[in-house]
């Protein structure tokens, strides 16, 4: 079955479900993924997590910081783990600019079989902790990277990977980085989306759409995901605009 | 008998061993970082899920977890208990950030209906500014880690979270965490029964009972700590508690209070040595009191430094000259400054003084004191 086709059975799940209204009352009685209408961060910001959580298992509950307020975003452990934030390692470190995101990423490390160290907020600490732990992988956004940059030159052997997160990236200022790690892959991800694209890091990288999603082009990219997660994203309108995107 | 050193070089033998045979099932397993307090350089540590905290001390059959820590090494141990609890139970845990303390704050609390708050006491003060009314009875547990419990404090949260138990843990990460708690039931504040697996010895105990806390667990795989002094003193309290635990123990504060732990920061007497090294002939000898305030539920911390120079008096510019330097200089967590924390509103000033007389000392070499808190 494809991921398409995976996402309307989500859909007619969704449409009916009696745990949440949230979508339910947003689609209208439309049940036809490809006339849904598209949810935006605004509805996440403007409607309580507890009526938006279509299930209820052991997870995480993050604080997602917007210009505009915060909002809550939960991840139950299982579906943490079905996520593409890294690569396979035996010593990953995450060292992440948002805290929450930074606790969901180790989490993710766990579910995966890895025992993570995750970086406390000041770098040189961190830079200690990496280089006594003997890291082999990174998972960082493009902020934190460079508080990195001293530790990752003074190392003899490159990293096996370094998987940087975000939602938008600057291919040319992190090029460099390509020196310190056989591999460098640049992560589409929102908080409350998950991530949803990769592409290895080049001046002009080609980001190709991540298994068990759907990616659409119109002004700005429009995500869905297959798996049922506590707040489902189906057809989230995010702010990334689809010029950024190659290879969707 | 085991010092901070014998610690120090047995994290190295435990780090080395995890590298070259890796865990086999990580999730039992948490490397952490502490900076310590002994003011030496960070101590990288990989501790056993076993020697931590069961689920039961974190969420007590509770669904809805708020762990308020600054260490994100003891936000992912509560994220990774939550996700240990039993096969079937449904247990949500939230690590708040000091980040988070923001206007609106208040709406998510009120979404999310915490059960649980877990955490630094100063930290959970500060958080409760944000919870209702409505919010505060659905909390039926506080419990604190890290931090001596005051009895103003204690009072503070016991109306601010009417329906709420409150609940002590006795940790110190260099011995893997998790130590002693109270949640028995029947224990005052600063009252310990031993974690299971745990033994507690007191060293040289005075008339009083009181000596040095020494620690016995297992921390890694075969590796124990065997009578380790944790720089803590105490005393056995007698008598079985009324739980039937035969084993209670009063935690009196740290050996020689060489440092002071308040408001989420640390004083530390080697800091003020470091910084106050900046003023030879001037700084003769120095005593440091603290003490934190509590006004409408917000707790800030004060701070007097008292400096012995005999014959001496000193324009107000030049007090003042002296206390933005000290303040700029003077690390009170590994990264900021007292100077940072001012301007944050986590500490008052510093405030200056000068003495003409020498101090007395007693029979301990001590120069930081923690006073009684003011409301």
């Amino acid at each position: 079955m494809s991921t398409q086709e995976n996402i309307q059975k989500l859909v007619t799940k969704v449409s009916s479900a009696a745990e949440s209204g949230f979508y339910h009352s947003l689609w209208a009685g439309k049940t036809d993924f490809s006339d849904l209408p598209t949810v935006s961060r605004d509805n996440f910001l403007y409607t309580p997590l507890s009526k938006r959580r279509y299930k209820n298992e052991k997870g995480l509950v993050k604080v997602v910081h917007d210009s505009r307020g915060l909002f809550l975003s939960e991840w139950s452990f299982a579906d943490i783990g079905r996520e593409e934030y890294g690569l396979p390692a035996e010593r990953p470190m995450v060292f992440l600019t948002d805290p929450h995101e930074a606790i969901e990423k180790s989490m993710w490390c766990y579910e995966r079989n890895m025992l993570p160290l995750v970086g406390e907020k000041d770098a040189t600490i961190t830079s200690y902790a990496a280089s006594r732990y003997q890291i082999d992988s990174l998972i960082t956004d493009a902020e934190a990277l460079v508080k990195l940059a001293s530790y990752l030159e003074s190392r003899q052997e490159p990293l096996d990977s370094i998987s940087i997160l975000g939602s938008s990236f600057s291919p040319e200022s992190l090029v460099p980085y390509r020196a310190y790690a056989a591999r460098v892959r640049l992560v589409l991800s929102l908080p409350e989306t998950g991530s949803f694209a990769q592409a290895e890091l080049a001046a002009a990288p080609r980001f190709e759409t991540l298994p068990g999603c759907v990616v659409e082009r119109e002004e700005t990219l429009i995500v869905s995901k297959e798996t049922m997660l506590v707040t489902p994203v189906i057809r989230y309108r995010t702010e990334i605009p689809a010029s950024f995107y190659d290879g969707a | 008998m085991m010092e901070r050193e014998d610690v120090v070089a047995l994290s190295r033998v435990i780090l080395r061993d995890a590298l070259s045979h890796p865990p086999e099932d990580p999730s039992s397993f948490l490397v952490r970082v502490t900076s310590g307090t002994s003011g030496t350089q960070p101590l990288v540590i990989i501790t056993e899920y076993s020697s931590e905290a069961p689920a039961s001390a974190v969420a007590g059959g509770m669904k809805r977890i708020i762990s308020c820590s600054g260490s994100m090494g003891v936000r992912l141990a509560n994220a990774l208990i939550v996700r240990k609890t039993a096969e079937g139970a449904v247990v949500q845990v939230l690590p708040l950030d000091p980040r988070d303390l923001l206007s609106g704050l208040d709406d998510l609390l009120k979404d999310f209906r915490p059960q649980v708050i877990y955490g630094l006491c100063s930290y959970v003060m500060k958080m409760s500014t944000f919870v209702r009314p409505s919010v505060a009875h659905c909390i039926r547990r506080l419990t604190f880690v890290g931090e001596i419990l005051l009895p103003e404090v204690e009072r503070h949260l016991a109306g601010r979270f009417p329906d709420a138990e409150q609940d002590e843990q006795y940790m110190a990460s260099e011995t893997g965490g998790y130590i002693a708690n109270r949640l028995c039931g029947h224990l005052p504040r600063n009252h310990y029964h031993p974690a299971l697996g745990v033994t507690i010895r007191i060293l040289d105990a005075d008339e009083e009972g009181v000596g040095d806390i020494l620690i016995s667990k297992r921390i890694f795989r075969t590796v124990r700590l065997e009578d380790y002094r944790v720089g803590d003193i105490g005393r056995f309290v007698p008598g079985v508690c009324p739980c039937g635990e035969p084993v209670t123990f009063e935690l009196l504060g740290r050996k020689g209070i060489d440092y002071v732990k308040l408001v989420g920061a640390l004083l530390r007497r080697q800091e003020f040595d470091r910084v106050l090294a900046a003023f030879p002939g001037l700084i003769r000898d120095y005593r440091v009191e603290a003490r934190q305030s509590t006004k409408r539920g917000v707790m800030q911390g004060l701070v007097t430094l008292r400096i012995h120079y005999p014959g001496g008096t000193f324009s107000a510019d030049l007090v003042r000259e002296i206390r933005e330097k000290i303040e700029r200089n003077l690390f009170v967590t590994p990264s900021k400054t007292f100077a940072d924390l001012v301007s944050q509103g986590v500490f008052k000033p510093l405030i200056v003084e000068f003495s003409d007389g020498p101090f007395t000392q007693g029979h301990k070499d001590v120069k930081l004191k923690l006073l009684a808190s003011t409301a």
